[in-house]
Parts: structure tokens; C-alpha cells; sequence
């Protein structure tokens, strides 16, 4: 018929699958092909395994708890504010302002994030010095803002906000209905939440927070600003082979510590893609 | 009984509001602070650091060159998947979303591994960033413009534009693009913070874009770094503000404008 019906349907998308290749699968290959290699090309199992070392075997377990504290704390926290939102029904504007507010927050993230809270708790903030001034020595406590604690603070920071956006699909699907029913049938507002609302979430919640966890797992930026690798974290280690501050023999361990970055972040995208399917049978 | 029970619930979000509140009052009061009381002192040093403009100027440059590329390599991608290749929009959107499998750090490590071994003057220029703001913006690009062509009746327009003789060309630009004016602003918005904000990459290739320099800047004074993040929230929201203004005013309805993707 026309004439751009002789190009075949792939040719079009040429030009995406190029740069999808070269900037994304390729690098991304590449850090695969380089886990299991040495420096001479000649394969070895030996940067994996390096893995295991002291010094990296506690980067993963650092960062794992960083991204499971604060993807637990912003799943719990976010999901009651989005409960919340949607029952609370004074002021008016509430709503919609949070809505609004959640989607610019959860964009405010690196950089300028990590100078908020220096801003606020960190050795000179205002909170800090606020504190003091009424006698509570905050980092007097042990406290410090560049310490694992401090970034939990940081990060629920983009949490919190995000898991508002990835609940208030599911929540606003909450029918008035089930609970009424429920109540009609004699259940407490606590036995309603036990059997019925808790349930009936539980799947978007999980999603949700692997999600979460991913997230905070391949956060760099924040972390690098605020703790500059006092906190042992896998990011800043890749990042330290990146910048060539390691004094390993062997320089090929950054690939192995990537490649366990890429397992742990996409299997948690795994799970929440097989978490969604199940949140799908029940939200028609 | 209902009443108390949104008491606790208006407290939680009450708690909520001021954590959210507090690190943005402290940006402001703090890029004010000086040793001896309030000062202008951190804002005039940043804006009489010649730094602060290259890096402003590097930062606008890649947002500009990255959201004309990603806008015009998206949209025909998108507008190709609908007409002609239904059975590759899976393939399509799985591609936009691997960028979430693949930490920015890890696509840092194989790609300076790559470069540093093919193509070692790629390095040299910031230009290279580009194509990989492009490949990081991908699923929101995608999503937004997806979202877009969904909403209009795209073969049925195609097919009307055609009966009526009209050529591709004309298609193009008089009908399928006013149709997603909306989208494509939606889409540039989440690229251009996408690119403003971004640190792992152009930090690690070694350039000064404005989070660097802002992370440059606050080891020595926290307070200049306070004032250029605070500059950067409120452009983002004044940006965001002004999509959504305009288009409402477009009638467009609201651009797909937040991050999450799944």
C-alpha cells in the first residue's frame, strides 16, 4: 500500500536498539564478562570469590541493611501517610498537595539532598545548633549525620515519598465497602485491618518495598557526598575502582562487586514484577 | 470513635510534614548563616565564583542536547511501536526498564572499562554523557510518551489524515504532534531533571556539572553548597510548576510527571 509499509517493523526501531545496545547492554555485558576475567583476558573465578573478603563481604551486608531499614521504615511510614490521606478529609487541600508534594519530593534526591540535611543535623545545621542551645548535645549522643544512621534519616527522605506514589493506587482501591461489610458483620476496626486490609495489601506493600530496596541498594550519589566512604557501602567501593583509589593487586574486583550489585538490584526487580501480577488478580 | 481514631492519624502526618518541611527551611536559613550572625556572604561567593557559571552553563548545555535527543529518538521510537510494531512493544518497554536493573555505578564501571580500551578520545569531550542521559531517561521518556499516544486514537487519526490526502509529513506535524504536545512536556520536564541532577556519571568521568561543583564546593563551605541546592530545588519546582500550568492550558490534562515506573 503506502510506502513505509516495505520497511520491515524492526528497521524503525533501529536507531532505539542502537543506543540501547552501546550505552546500556553493552556496558552492562561487559561488567558480566569482566567479573570473570583478569587483568590478562584468561578466565578466573578469583574476582568473585574476592568478593567474600572481609572488606566487600561487609559493603554488601552494610548496604543490604541500609537498603532494608530504610525500605521497611519508608514502606510502613509511606503507606500509613497514604492511608491517611485518604481518609482524612479536613483540610481540603490536603490531598492533592500531598500528591503534588510526594512527586516533587521523591525527585529531590543526591546532591542536593545530602546538603539539606547537613543543613539540618549535620555538625553545624540549624537543628543541631538549635539543640545545643537548649542544652542537647546531639552529636554529644554519638550521633553523626555521615554515619550509617545518619543516611537512614537521609534516604527516608526519597522512601518515604516514593512508596506514597507506588500506594495510593492500591489504597484509593480500597473499597468503603469492605470495611462496612466487615463492620456490619461485627469486626473491630483492629480485626478489619488483621483479616481483611492488611491481606488484601500485603502484595502491593511487598512490591512496593523491593522496589525500595532496590532503590536505596543503587543509591551513590547521596552517600558519596555525605560520608566520602566512611561508610563501607558497595557503591563507593565500585566507585573507588572507578576513580583508581584502590590499592588492590588485583583491579578487576570492581567488575565482580558490580556484578553483585546488578544480581541483588534486578532480582529484587524480579520479585516485585512476579509481586505485581498477584496484585493485578485481585485489583480488577 | 471515628474522631479519635484520625486524631492519631493527623499527628503521624503532621510528624510526616515537618520532617519534610524542616531540611528545606534549614537550606534557606542555613545558606544565610554565617559565623557571626546572618550573611549574604555564601550567595555572593557563589555568584562571584567563575565556577559556578561553567558548570551552570556545562549542566543547561547537556540538558538541552539530551532532551532534544531523547525527544525526537522516543517519539519516533514510540509513534513506530503503535503504527508498525505492536508485537515489539514488550521488547521496547522491557529495554526502557532495564536502566532500573542496571545501578548507574555499575553502567559507570563497564562503560569507563569500554571506552578507556575502543575509544579513549570519547572521554575527552562531556558530549559523551549524552547518549547515556538519554539511555537513563529512557522509561521515563517512554512511560510519558507512551502514555500520550494511548490516550489519542492514533490509527484512526493516521487513517482520517490520510483519506484526506495528507502526507507524512503533514501527519506528523499537524496532527500526531499537537496530540502530544502535553506528553512531550512531560517528557522533557523528567529529562531535564533527570539531567540536572545527575552526579555518578559526570562526577566519575571527571566533569563539572552543577552537582559536582555544588559537592566540590561543600567541603569547604557547607553554606555556598547549601545556597546551589536550594537554587536547584527551586528551579526544579518552578519548572514543574510551569509544565503543569501550561499544560492545563494546553488542555492536554496531567503530563505523566513522576518518577516510578512499575
Amino acid at each position: 500500500m503506502t510506502r513505509s509499509r516495505r520497511i520491515p517493523a524492526w528497521l524503525g526501531l533501529l536507531p532505539f536498539f542502537l543506543i540501547a545496545f552501546g550505552f546500556l547492554v553493552w556496558p552492562a555485558y561487559s561488567v558480566v564478562l569482566q567479573a570473570f576475567v583478569d587483568s590478562a583476558g584468561a578466565f578466573t573465578l578469583e574476582n568473585l570469590s574476592a568478593i567474600f573478603q572481609a572488606q566487600y563481604r561487609d559493603a554488601f551486608q552494610t548496604t543490604a541493611a541500609l537498603a532494608f531499614i530504610t525500605a521497611g521504615i519508608g514502606a510502613i511510614a509511606g503507606t500509613i501517610m497514604t492511608y491517611a490521606v485518604s481518609v482524612l478529609q479536613r483540610p481540603r487541600f490536603l490531598k492533592s498537595a500531598m500528591a503534588t508534594f510526594s512527586g516533587v519530593a521523591s525527585q529531590f534526591g543526591g546532591v542536593p539532598l545530602a546538603f539539606a540535611f547537613v543543613a539540618t543535623i549535620g555538625s553545624a545545621g540549624l537543628i543541631t545548633t538549635w539543640l545545643d542551645d537548649i542544652g542537647f548535645d546531639l552529636y554529644g549522643t554519638g550521633f553523626s549525620l555521615l554515619s550509617f544512621w545518619g543516611l537512614v534519616i537521609v534516604y527516608l527522605y526519597f522512601q518515604i515519598p516514593l512508596m506514597m506514589i507506588m500506594m495510593s493506587p492500591a489504597i484509593e482501591g480500597m473499597r468503603a465497602a469492605w470495611s462496612e461489610a466487615a463492620e456490619n458483620l461485627g469486626a473491630s476496626r483492629w480485626q478489619y485491618w488483621r483479616y481483611v486490609g492488611i491481606p488484601l495489601l500485603t502484595p502491593a506493600i511487598l512490591g512496593a518495598f523491593v522496589l525500595l530496596f532496590a532503590n536505596a541498594f543503587s543509591a551513590y550519589a547521596t552517600a558519596e557526598v555525605l560520608t566520602s566512604g566512611t561508610v563501607n557501602l558497595v557503591p563507593i567501593q565500585i566507585g573507588f575502582f572507578v576513580q583508581g583509589n584502590v590499592f588492590a593487586a588485583n583491579s578487576q574486583i570492581g567488575y565482580a562487586l558490580a556484578l553483585g550489585m546488578i544480581f541483588v538490584v534486578s532480582g529484587a526487580l524480579a520479585l516485585n514484577l512476579w509481586l505485581q501480577r498477584r496484585v493485578a488478580r485481585w485489583a480488577q | 470513635m471515628r474522631t479519635r481514631r484520625h486524631i492519631g492519624l493527623g499527628a503521624f502526618v503532621i510528624i510526616v510534614i515537618v520532617f519534610f518541611a524542616v531540611p528545606l527551611i534549614s537550606l534557606l536559613v542555613f545558606s544565610f548563616t554565617g559565623a557571626d550572625g546572618p550573611t549574604l556572604d555564601a550567595w555572593s561567593s557563589i555568584v562571584e565564583n567563575p565556577g559556578f557559571y561553567s558548570a551552570l552553563g556545562l549542566s543547561l548545555t547537556l540538558a538541552a542536547l539530551t532532551t532534544i535527543a531523547s525527544l525526537i529518538l522516543m517519539t519516533a521510537t514510540v509513534l513506530w511501536v503503535h503504527l508498525r510494531a505492536m508485537h515489539l512493544r514488550a521488547l521496547v518497554e522491557g529495554i526502557t526498564l532495564l536502566v532500573f536493573a542496571i545501578p548507574a555505578i555499575t553502567l559507570v564501571i563497564g562503560a569507563t572499562g569500554l571506552l578507556l580500551g575502543l575509544a579513549p578520545w570519547a572521554l575527552g569531550s562531556p558530549l559523551i554523557l549524552v547518549p547515556f542521559y538519554v539511555v537513563l531517561s529512557f522509561a521515563f521518556t517512554y512511560r510519558a510518551l507512551d502514555a500520550g499516544v494511548r490516550a489519542m486514537d492514533l490509527q484512526t487519526l493516521v487513517d482520517a489524515a490520510q483519506s484526506l490526502g495528507a502526507g507524512w509529513t503533514t501527519i506528523l506535524l499537524r496532527v500526531i504532534l499537537p496530540n502530544l504536545r502535553t506528553a512531550l512536556l512531560g517528557a522533557a520536564f523528567l529529562t531535564i531533571t533527570v539531567v540536572l541532577g545527575e552526579y555518578v556519571l559526570s562526577s566519575l568521568f571527571l566533569y563539572e556539572t552543577l552537582p559536582v561543583f555544588m559537592a566540590e564546593i561543600g567541603t569547604a563551605e557547607a553554606q555556598g553548597a547549601a545556597a546551589l541546592a536550594l537554587l536547584t530545588v527551586l528551579f526544579t519546582w518552578g519548572l514543574l510548576v510551569l509544565v503543569s500550568f501550561v499544560s492545563r492550558r494546553l488542555g492536554g490534562g496531567r503530563p505523566q510527571m513522576t518518577v516510578v515506573t512499575t
